[in-house]
């Protein structure tokens, strides 16, 4: 079946080596060295200058082809568009290269970096990876990892107040990258399930989504790991720059609704 | 002074680039009015240099006319404009015209042609030479030469970017992205 789509994505993106770094429901991620416009590498303004990623959306042949194609279309240009607003808030996100909407392509920036058993970097593979390096488990806890925790939680905070929801919250969705100073950084990607709103309910089941994600990913250390999500939450909210723009009074809303969803699950009706 | 590259997406259109300074603004005039008569010996497509940042900029507006053109989706009636509404982020082909196209007031320009199979490109360089005047320079077009040409104020406000949240001045690599991604998704 992947192969069938790999050769179509081939089609649409000629002379371009593509591998496959995952596969979801609606798409593949592919990962390539070769830039669709710039062959030299020093005309490329990104942290990452050799290695790009693709993300093709397939047609789903189930679909009526022309709704197909208008789904196609607007998923990809919304998740586009998303990334560009998260760059314009200077909220670390894979950047923008090239939209083709037509053929459901993104180009966008290689974020991360290969960890040392050659796994990307994201928050799962890093805290699986500091699972087995250490049995008596202080590594899983240490100082680093809270002041990654507290960073993500902040980061969250920061699009929940500009009314972006990200909608698919996991710790395979944040990747890690180590900056100037060797401090690790998180970056949000995907955004196929990406929405905005500024209802309390959309950022509290976007925080239960990922609650849930690290109980049963992480599950050992998940109770605290869950805490200082929420701490770097809280501190952005009341922050300097948010306090005046009601972050507080919005952060009261939000973590009140936490608790309620908390017991009802994801879904708001039991039906459907 | 030119240079010629190629897409790996489109190998079939090279396109063809050479920078010139030091052009007069009656000769930008003339230019101006010759294009707008569509007179076939001006068929290039010119630039000024206010509102461009950076080479990957400049390139993407370029890549995304040519994936237009090869998927007959063009919105401008030739490539030469096509390229110039891509470099735009508004949804308007005479305002992108009027910004980025030959500027009287603006004595730096970039000459850009998509070169049809076969077609030599000296000859362009020649022909294009031809219809400067007076003491114009041709010179290589780098990310520094245009850093430096770009109208950061004027930039900013066509890009509308002043509100964007960037540390300090912001470097060429951050404007770059954002005005990468206003061209890529003007319109959609």
């Amino acid at each position: 079946m992947t192969d069938h789509i790999v050769a179509q994505a081939q089609k649409i993106l000629p002379n371009i080596p593509l591998s496959v770094v995952s596969q979801g429901a609606e798409a593949l991620v592919f990962q390539t060295g070769t830039h669709p416009y710039c062959s030299e590498e020093s005309l490329i303004h990104l942290s990452n200058a050799s290695t790009f990623i693709i993300k093709y959306r397939p047609p789903k042949p189930y679909r009526h082809p022309k709704i197909d194609k208008q789904i196609t279309k607007s998923r990809t240009i919304a998740e586009a568009k998303f990334m560009s607003k998260l760059s314009k808030l200077s909220i670390p996100s894979p950047d923008l290269i090239s939209i083709d909407s037509i053929n459901g392509v993104i180009w966008m920036g290689y974020k991360g970096k290969p960890l040392a058993n050659g796994e990307i970097s994201s928050l799962k593979n890093w805290l699986w990876w500091l699972e087995k390096q250490d049995d008596s488990a202080s590594l899983c806890v240490s100082d680093v990892v809270e002041k990654v925790f507290l960073n993500i939680g902040a980061l969250i905070a920061k699009l929940h107040l500009n009314e972006m929801i990200h909608g698919d919250l996991t710790s395979s969705n944040i990747l890690l990258e180590e900056n100037h100073d060797g401090v690790f950084e998180a970056v949000l990607i995907d955004f196929g399930l990406s929405s905005y709103s500024g209802l309390p309910e959309d950022k509290a089941v976007d925080l239960y989504v990922l609650e849930r994600a690290v109980l049963s990913t992480h599950s050992v250390h998940s109770e605290i790991y869950n805490e200082w999500l929420l701490k770097g939450y809280n501190d952005m909210h009341l922050s300097k720059e948010f306090k005046s723009k009601q972050g507080s009074k919005k952060l009261v809303e939000t973590i009140k609704r936490l608790e309620d969803v908390r017991l009802r699950g994801r879904k708001r009706s039991m039906l459907g | 002074m030119y240079q010629v590259f190629t897409f790996p997406q489109f190998p079939e259109e090279r396109i063809f680039l050479s920078y010139f300074t030091n052009v007069a603004s009656d000769n930008l005039e003339h230019i101006k009015s010759q294009l707008i008569s569509a007179n076939k010996e001006y068929d290039y497509c010119f630039l000024n240099t206010n509102h461009l940042v950076s080479l990957e900029h400049l390139r993407s507006g370029i890549y995304r006319a040519i994936s237009n053109y090869s998927n007959s989706s063009m919105k401008a009636k030739t490539l030469n404009t096509e390229i110039i509404f891509n470099l735009s982020p508004v949804n308007n082909i005479m305002d992108s015209i009027k910004r980025f196209g030959v500027d009287s007031n603006c004595s730096n320009v970039i000459v850009i042609k998509v070169l049809k199979a076969g077609e030599p490109e000296d000859e362009s360089f020649k022909n294009i030479s031809e219809l400067f005047t007076g003491e114009v320079e041709s010179k290589e077009l780098t990310d520094n030469v245009l850093f430096s040409l770009v109208d950061m104020p004027r930039f900013k406000k066509v890009y509308k970017l002043n509100d964007a949240a960037i540390q300090g001045d912001g470097t060429q690599g951050v404007w770059t992205r954002l005005a990468v991604s206003a061209c890529q998704l003007r319109g959609l």
